[in-house]
Formats: C-alpha cells, sequence, structure tokens
C-alpha cells in the first residue's frame, strides 16, 4: 500500500513540475488559441499541415495545440475536440475523417462561441463556419492544361488519360479542360483528342496509353488528372522511348512522380499543398476571432501570398474557401515533396 | 470466505486512493496554470474541474456497456476480444435494416423499433456463436476463438458497409440516437449526461446478479474451478452460453450509444480496439483474468479513473491523444501486478516473523 502511494506521488510530482512556456508579442494572434485536429497522427501529409499553422502562428502571435487519433477513428477526432473546447480554444482548425459525424460536437463548440473552421476533408455544414479546400475543380482542370499548353510551346496534339469513364471529379475537371481549351485563343495551334481512360489501374493505363500513342505518332503531350495513371503513363512513355518528345502533366504523388519529373518525361505536375492549407486556414481564423472577417458569401480576406481568396457556396449548401493555387512538382521542388505527398 | 471479503474491499478502497491521488494532481496542475495564465494577465481557463469532467464523460463511457458484459467473461476465467466487432456488426444491421424498411415504405417509428431490435438481436447472436464455439471446443482457447469471429464479424460490416457511411439525415426518429447520447439532465446546477445513468442503472443489474443471486456464486464457481463446478451440479456449457449472448448483447447496447456519438452514423471501421479498452476497465477493476473474482463496484470505479486520466493528462498535461493511452497501459500494468507483488512482500514478512519467533524460542 505505501509502495503504491509513492509511486503514485512519485508520478504525480513529476507531472505537476512541468509547466508551460508562453511567448508574448503584441500581434494579431495574440492571446488567441487554435486547436487542429487532423485525421490521423503520425501521418506526414498532417505534420506538413501542422507546417503552415507553425508558420501563421510565427507571423500572427496565436498559439495552436494540434493532435489527431492513431486510429483515425470518429470518437477519437471527438474525444480531441471535446478536450480543445474544455481547455479554451478560440479556433477549431478540423480535418474530418467523417464529415457527418462530428456535426454533433461541432455544433456545441459553436454555440460556445468557438469559430469552427474545417481544412483539407470538410465538416457537414451544419457544423462549421468555413471549409478551406485547395481548388476548385475549374482551376485544378485549367492549371493542368496551361501547363502541358507550355510544356509543348502552344502548338501540337495533346491528349487525356483519365480514370473511370465515370470518375465525376475527372469528367469535371475534363469539363473545364474542354471548355477552357475550346475558348481561349491561346490554344487555337493545338488539337485535343477525345480523353482515354486507364480506370485507375496501373496495367490498364499503360496500355490505352500504348495505343493512344502507337495511333497518334505525332502527339506532343498527354494530361493525366489520377494519381494511379500519372506514373503509369509516364512509364510507358520512357518504354517506347520518347522520353522528352511527349510530355505529362498532372495530378500525381511527387513520390510517385519524382522519377519521371527528373528524367523530363514531365516539367511539372500537380497536387494541393498541406502547408498553405494549414496556413491560411490559420489567418482565417485568426480574422474570425478578431471580427475582421466573417464566414458569408462573397467575403474576401487578405493572406500574404495569395491572391482573391473569396467565400463562395459549396456544392454541399455550406461555405467554401478555395486557394486556387496547387502545388507544383518541378526538377527543383519534387524531391522535398518525397514522403509526405 | 472473510479473508476473501476484505481483500475485495481493500482493492475498491485502492481504486477510490487512487481516483483521489489523480484529482488532487490534477487540480493542482490546473491551478498552476490558471495562476500562470493570470500572471500573464490573462483570464484563468479553469480547464479542469468537477462540472466539466462530468459533462465530458460520454465520451468515455462508450465502452462502459460492454465492459460490464466482459465483466461476466472474465469472471469465469474466460475471455471475448469479439465484442468491439460484435458491436459494429450490430449497428451496420441496425442502420441497413433500418434504411431497407423505410425504402419499403415502413412508418418511422415501426422501422426504428425493428431497427433496434434487430441491433440488439444481432449482438444476442454474435455472442450466441462464441458461446458455442467456446464450449463446444473446449480444446480451444476463448482468445482464439473469439479472434476468429472478431475478425468474421468484422468482415461482415464491410460486407454490408464497405466505405460507406451511413446515414440518415434529417431524419428525427432515427437521430433519436443522437438523444440518447447527447441527452443531459441539469442536477443542482451540473449538466449530467444522462448516459450516466444508464451505465449506472445497468451496473445496478449487473452488481444484484453478480454478488447477490446465486447466478453470480455459479459464475464465479466456474472461474474458480470449470470441473469442480460441473461435478457440483452446475450446468456449466448452458450457464456459459447464456453470459456469452449477454456480454454480446452488452456490445449491441454499446453499438447504439456509439451510433449516437458519432451524430447518428454507421461505418465499419467504428470502434476498433473497443474489446480492449473493455479488458482494461475491467481488469483494472479487480476482475483477474484467470476468473473467480471481481467486484462491479470495482468495474465503475475504474471507469471513472480512465475517464478522468484521459482527460486530465489530455487537457492538463497536452499529451496527444495517442499517448494517453501510454499512462492508461502503465496504470493498468501496476494495477494487474500489484496483488501479485503486495502477496509475495506480505509472505517474505510472514517468514521472516517465523524465523525471529523460532528464534527468540531457541
Amino acid at each position: 500500500m505505501k509502495k503504491f502511494l509513492a509511486i503514485i506521488l512519485a508520478i504525480a510530482m513529476v507531472m505537476a513540475i512541468s509547466a508551460f512556456a508562453f511567448a508574448d508579442d503584441a500581434k494579431p494572434g495574440e492571446g488567441i488559441t487554435i486547436g487542429v485536429v487532423y485525421k490521423q497522427s503520425g501521418n506526414a501529409y498532417f505534420q506538413a499541415g501542422v507546417e503552415g499553422f507553425q508558420k501563421a502562428a510565427d507571423e500572427l502571435g496565436f498559439e495552436f495545440m494540434h493532435d489527431g487519433p492513431e486510429d483515425s477513428s470518429n470518437d477519437g477526432q471527438e474525444r480531441i475536440i471535446r478536450n480543445y473546447m474544455d481547455q479554451g480554444v478560440d479556433v477549431l482548425a478540423i480535418s474530418a475523417n467523417d464529415a457527418a459525424g462530428l456535426v454533433d460536437v461541432c455544433k456545441e463548440a459553436k454555440e460556445k462561441g468557438i469559430v469552427v473552421l474545417s481544412w483539407d476533408a470538410k465538416v457537414d455544414p451544419e457544423g462549421r463556419d468555413l471549409d478551406i479546400e485547395p481548388a476548385s475543380s475549374k482551376v485544378i482542370g485549367i492549371t493542368q492544361l496551361e501547363s502541358l499548353a507550355e510544356s509543348c510551346g502552344f502548338e501540337g496534339k495533346i491528349g487525356i488519360v483519365s480514370a473511370g469513364a465515370t470518375a465525376p471529379n475527372q469528367n469535371l475537371w475534363i469539363g473545364f479542360i474542354q471548355e477552357e481549351f475550346a475558348n481561349n485563343e491561346k490554344y487555337a495551334n493545338m488539337t485535343l483528342l477525345d480523353p482515354v481512360y486507364g480506370d485507375d489501374d496501373y496495367t490498364k493505363s499503360y496500355d490505352v496509353t500504348k495505343a493512344l500513342l502507337d495511333a497518334n505518332p505525332d502527339l506532343k503531350g498527354l494530361i493525366v488528372p489520377t494519381t494511379v495513371g500519372g506514373p503509369a503513363v509516364s512509364k510507358c512513355i520512357k518504354d517506347e522511348g520518347l522520353a522528352g518528345q511527349v510530355k505529362v502533366t498532372g495530378l500525381t504523388l511527387a513520390t510517385d512522380m519524382a522519377e519521371y519529373i527528373h528524367e523530363g518525361i514531365a516539367d511539372a505536375t500537380f497536387l494541393w499543398n498541406p502547408i498553405e492549407l494549414g496556413y491560411v486556414s490559420a489567418y482565417v481564423g485568426v480574422a474570425m476571432v478578431n471580427g475582421e472577417f466573417e464566414a458569408a458569401e462573397g467575403a474576401t480576406i487578405e493572406v500574404p501570398g495569395f491572391e482573391g481568396l473569396e467565400v463562395t457556396a459549396s456544392d454541399d449548401g455550406g461555405l467554401i474557401l478555395f486557394l486556387n493555387k496547387l502545388n507544383a512538382f518541378t526538377d527543383e521542388t519534387v524531391d522535398s515533396w518525397i514522403g509526405i505527398l | 470466505m472473510k479473508k476473501k471479503l476484505s481483500k475485495l474491499l481493500r482493492w475498491e478502497t485502492m481504486l477510490v486512493v487512487l481516483l483521489i491521488v489523480l484529482w488532487v494532481v490534477f487540480e493542482a496542475r490546473d491551478n498552476g496554470l490558471d495562476a500562470a495564465l493570470i500572471a500573464k494577465g490573462r483570464k484563468a481557463k479553469d480547464v479542469f474541474n468537477f462540472s466539466k469532467m462530468l459533462n465530458g464523460m460520454g465520451v468515455y463511457m462508450l465502452y462502459s456497456f460492454m465492459a460490464l458484459g466482459m465483466a461476466l467473461i472474465l469472471g469465469m476465467g474466460d475471455i471475448d476480444i469479439s465484442v468491439g466487432a460484435s458491436a459494429t456488426l450490430s449497428a451496420s444491421v441496425m442502420g441497413i435494416s433500418y434504411r431497407a424498411l423505410i425504402n419499403g415504405g415502413t412508418a418511422n417509428g415501426t422501422a426504428f423499433a425493428i431497427a433496434v431490435a434487430a441491433c440488439l438481436l444481432t449482438g444476442c447472436a454474435c455472442g450466441l456463436m462464441n458461446g458455442i464455439l467456446v464450449t463446444r471446443f473446449r480444446e480451444l482457447f476463448p482468445m482464439i476463438i473469439t479472434l476468429g469471429t472478431q475478425l468474421f464479424f468484422r468482415g461482415f460490416c464491410y460486407l454490408f458497409l464497405g466505405g460507406e457511411t451511413l446515414k440518415f439525415d434529417g431524419d428525427a426518429t432515427w437521430g433519436q440516437l443522437k438523444t440518447l447520447y447527447n441527452g443531459a439532465v441539469t442536477i443542482g446546477g451540473y449538466k449530467v449526461p444522462t448516459i450516466i445513468f444508464w451505465f449506472l442503472g445497468f451496473a445496478l443489474i449487473f452488481f444484484v446478479f453478480l454478488h447477490l443471486t446465486t447466478g453470480g456464486r455459479k459464475l464465479f464457481a466456474i472461474g474458480e474451478n470449470r470441473t469442480a463446478a460441473l461435478y457440483s451440479g452446475i450446468r456449466v456449457d448452458r450457464f456459459e452460453l447464456l453470459m456469452f449472448v449477454i456480454c454480446g448483447m452488452m456490445a449491441a447496447i454499446s453499438a447504439l450509444f456509439y451510433v449516437g456519438s458519432a451524430s447518428a452514423t454507421v461505418r465499419a471501421d467504428a470502434m476498433t480496439g473497443y474489446e480492449m479498452y473493455a479488458i482494461a476497465v475491467v481488469v483494472l477493476g479487480g476482475f483477474s483474468t484467470a476468473g473467480g473474482k471481481g467486484n462491479i463496484i470495482g468495474v465503475i470505479l475504474s471507469v471513472i479513473i480512465f475517464g478522468v486520466m484521459k482527460k486530465g493528462l489530455g487537457t492538463l498535461y497536452g499529451f496527444a491523444d495517442s499517448t494517453v493511452n501510454l499512462a492508461v497501459g502503465l496504470v493498468l500494468i501496476v494495477a494487474s501486478l500489484l496483488p501479485n507483488v503486495m502477496e509475495d512482500i506480505s509472505n517474505r514478512i510472514r517468514v521472516k516473523r517465523q524465523h525471529v519467533t523460532i528464534k527468540a524460542t531457541e
């Protein structure tokens, strides 16, 4: 019994000694605490997101805590959110494992006057004030088209290797690509072939690419708006000995594409940037607490390094803010993203 | 018998002491943090207090119903590590049947009643399957059997739901599940979640059964010595089977609350690892995995202790949610070793004393 108490007391004393240190400065974020909740702890993607919050914290002077459940569970996120609520955070920035699952606890937080933002993965509209996402479908489509056209010198024949024929995201992006291609003068010297589909399968993507290359020996470039397709298409071009003649761009993971980007098969591929997502979320949160910005349709906010950030209505009936800036993986930048994206 | 009783009492007293120590330490830390804030000219946050603890207890009680069922199983010297998956399967069946009934044109109220019944029945069925396998195949460890059924049940969840999140937006009848979890009553100025009353109600039933009826005696007799119990006229297999069914049902009851906590949504990967929390609570509560002893009061106390500890470590010390388990694990190890260590020490002292008396008489 005595020993038991002694052990407990020893542990207790160690804990009681430790204390937090706070930095003091007259900055806009002074006195504001942000609770960052992400899908899973120990995930490199969210570590990058936290880096963004850290960068903003250095500039604005707010404090933030961050955590995610080890098992990507809904109840784990609820526990963390409730703990943050008890600790008196002013802002919750959540990347939700389940958009619907956190609505109740988020509503409770909103009732307490806490600003609830979702970033990267949304919380359903009733539970959030604002959702912050990388880019609208239009920007995602046009960015890829522009990049490829630049690689090809704005002339020649280009094609698209997509995922499934019914994949909703890809079809939306391709729709914007086709619309922009038809309406923008700078693409007048180019031809856009109908998309082919690799069904998000490596072998199938490889095969359809080979067929497309055989049928169009004068092909100048391919847009691949799917992470599985990117490396398959690049490998096919490499195997056919067309490296440098046929350029690739698309939405891809840096880890998959680094090799092909270094070999010049792709000049640039794209994905979003979790650091920027975190950075902007932090700025939005601080501005909302200070009453400088209100989440309403058409509201705009100034964040260093970003232009035209505007709140729009989202498809799910809530409010959304697009960064509209994609993360380009190029020969210089791709290596720093390996293992993260 | 008398000695045993005092031993049990001692364990519960120890848990109360642990709880008080935790509380005092956390309060001190909280006051320290507040003092630091005030010194900086900020407002005190009072992160940890009785009202906040009580209010936030719900999320740490989701597995408490499972734990009550698990107490029966551990009391018999068995183990059931499939309860997490049984609960998810029960929730899945509930969601699927509700959707099917609504689409089939059944009135919401009726459909909901049937769905809840289906949920409880699924839990019972899972328990029945475990029970049959455990009692028929004595040569296999219950741990291995229920590991198998755990994977089997979890597989079914994915078969039914895939990666889908089952939800019924704006359906007030289905939304009752949310009220079940989120509901609270105000007593003396404190907001007390109703889940606490549900748990205490069930705990009372289990307490009466385990400690005041012959059923409970049979259970501990089986845990103490299965063969002896059999020869003293207890229908061991039938009794054990029934206990597994009850354990499955308690898992299904946990599932009802869990679905409520997840804004009334059902997912196939829900409640992963809950069986381990349930076992941890029961073991800290004083049930031995070898069977034959334990007290429901201890289980109630350890549910509170785990809640307070996780909450305190998370909010006051900035422990990440995943790191909190480190402390839980530590307490569990100490808790399960302590009785042995103490017995060892007392034996040694006794031997020493005997030596002394022998020497003195010489």
